[in-house]
């Protein structure tokens, strides 16, 4: 079976640094997979690429046998890649609900006018993005919270409105960018059940995260990078037993 | 629209439909005519700084662009003044769209310095383009608007004209605000990058409120033009655009009520101060620090937060007083 998201011979330069040179690697349907490696290793580099922020000085990205490397983000939104960020980029001027609205915006089609005139079709799709938006908020357990500012919440329950936002997307592979950095070991913990629940609903979730017992958890397959290159790709038990990889992590 | 709008919305048309007859004297109603005129840009203004955080330093151009477009056509080539609104309407349209599509690539400081110059440019055609404009002394004898055969002659019948479409298009802009689209707006002035991932075409969405908020102030130039009946570059300069940006930050930049009240403020306060003479622009410019300094986000939500402090302190000191009871 083709796989969801297929990349083949990634490069990418920023001037003279090369930071991804030939990145090979799929990922498959319902599927969770980790990208793990140094600090400047390309793994947001790669992320960045993927969701359309910046484009590849070479190769190809396919989703669901379509090329999405000369797509812009939106676009790529819209045919089902989802993200989160490393710093988080929750809206701050909005309440928790209507951050989650925005998720929303790629599947639906309200233009000026029938903002404007409220027109009945507006109405009515106003209706299933509220309803959608509070499914999701209860998904990741923020129902209450609704009408708060994100800036009056802790930085997980922010992680978690990032979720639900890019869930609200409908998308079928979601990208978490190092979901638990900062976070306390119960939250982590929480986050990984959050994890799982998430390909429970049928999408696929590609990984970049720091901590590892969160990635041996949760993932079914690991890719390890390093300079900008793939050093070991597998399952989480291969990874731990690899040795270039031991050398990376432990120095040799 | 929640039901707060609502309410609100129903005290400012009641008091929109009662101010002439309250004020009664006809120089006031004319000032009241230029605060919805000048109205109609800042919430244009408001909808592309506040809402989506985009600059610019070009809308009294825009403003320029309008009455010169209507009076020119209605004065030298007969046309009616209805037609020039829509002439003006779309050309102020077009040029935003030819203006906007490169600057707005632009950020912060840049994107102001573009629309600055752009501003600076068309004001220095009002000057040269002596044998269409005027040049520097300008033209007059632009006539009124009328329906039917009832020309719009009064200060009093244009005032209601003039409010009855300010009042439209803030309900247009309410509206818009609470919409798909206008979650859009607010989301790319907090994030522009998480945005883009959660699917909204940002560069589509900034060009398109530059546009909505330029043909406002386009709009807002004709109804100018045809109420003063007489135009001269001085009035859209670059210190008219300053000026229209005070206007939106006194009232509150993320607030469309905002918008009026900080029109209003800036357009009814030197009225006052003409009682102070000399010393008027002293006591106006110490107003406006007063406000930038203690109330940075503004009037509207500046006072609403106030409010609401006072409210919930003294909720809980009821409760208190309660509990000790006990």
């Amino acid at each position: 079976m083709e796989p969801l998201l297929r990349i083949r011979g990634l490069r990418k330069e920023f001037g003279g640094i090369v930071a991804l040179q030939g990145i090979d690697f799929s990922i498959k349907s319902n599927y969770i997979k980790a990208i793990i490696g140094p600090n400047g290793a390309g793994k947001t580099t790669i992320f960045n690429i993927i969701s359309g922020i910046y484009f590849p000085s070479k190769g190809y990205v396919w989703f669901k046998e379509e090329r999405i490397d000369n797509l812009t983000p939106h676009e790529i939104t819209a045919r089902g890649i989802s993200r989160t960020f490393q710093n988080v980029q929750v809206f701050n001027n909005m309440s928790v609900l209507e951050n989650v609205m925005v998720g929303c915006h790629s599947w639906t089609e309200s233009g000026f006018f029938s903002c404007i005139f409220k027109t009945r079709k507006n109405r009515k799709e106003e209706k299933r993005i509220y309803s959608k938006a509070m499914q999701l908020l209860e998904f990741v357990g923020l129902s209450e919270k609704k009408s708060l500012f994100p800036s009056s919440l802790t930085f997980h329950q922010q992680r978690l409105v990032e979720i639900a936002r890019a869930l609200a997307t409908d998308p079928e592979l979601l990208l978490l960018d190092e979901p638990v950095a900062g976070l306390n070991t119960k939250e982590t913990i929480r986050m990984g059940e959050l994890i799982c629940r998430i390909k429970e609903r049928g999408i696929s979730v590609l990984l970049v995260e720091h901590d590892m017992d969160l990635v041996m958890d949760v993932s079914q397959e690991i890719v390890v990078l390093n300079s900008g290159k793939v050093i070991a790709e597998g399952t989480p038990r291969e990874i731990q037993n690899d040795e270039k990889v031991i050398a990376t992590y432990l120095g040799e | 629209m929640g039901r707060k709008n609502l309410y609100a919305m129903v005290v400012l048309t009641g008091v929109v439909l009662l101010l002439p007859y309250l004020i009664g004297n006809p120089y006031y109603v004319g000032v009241l005519v230029f605060l919805g005129i000048y109205s109609l840009i800042t919430i244009g203004l408001c909808l592309l700084i506040g809402y989506t955080g985009q600059i610019s330093l070009g809308h009294a151009a825009f403003f320029g662009l309008g009455a010169y477009t209507s009076g020119i056509l209605s004065t030298r080539f007969g046309l009616s003044p209805w037609l020039g609104m829509v002439a003006a309407i779309f050309l102020t349209g077009g040029v935003a769209f030819v203006i906007g599509a490169p600057a707005l690539k632009l950020k912060g400081h840049y994107l102001a310095m573009a629309t600055l110059a752009f501003g600076e440019i068309i004001y220095i055609i009002f000057n040269q383009w002596i044998a269409c404009t005027g040049g520097p002394s300008g033209f007059g004898e632009i006539p009124r608007f009328s329906i039917g055969g009832f020309s719009l002659e009064s200060d009093f019948s244009y005032y209601y004209f003039v409010w009855g479409i300010v009042l439209f298009v803030f309900l247009a802009s309410l509206n818009l605000v609470h919409s798909r689209i206008g979650r859009a707006l607010r989301s790319i002035r907090d994030s522009e990058v998480a945005a883009r991932c959660m699917g909204v075409n940002t560069s589509s969405y900034k060009l398109k409120i530059f546009v909505f908020s330029a043909t406002l102030a386009g709009l807002a130039g004709s109804l100018y033009a045809h109420f003063v009946t007489f135009l001269s570059p001085g009035s859209f300069s670059v210190m008219f655009s300053i000026i229209l940006l005070t206007m939106v930050a006194v009232g509150g930049m993320a607030n469309i009520w905002g918008a009026i009240i900080g029109t209003a403020i800036l357009t009814i306060l030197p009225e006052y101060l003409r009682a102070f003479e000399d010393y008027d622009i002293l006591i106006y410019g110490s107003v406006l620090l007063g406000i930038m300094i203690f109330l940075p986000e503004g009037l509207v939500i500046g006072i609403f937060n106030i409010l609401k402090e006072k409210i919930s302190s003294t909720g809980a000191l009821e409760e208190r007083t309660l509990t000790a009871g006990k």
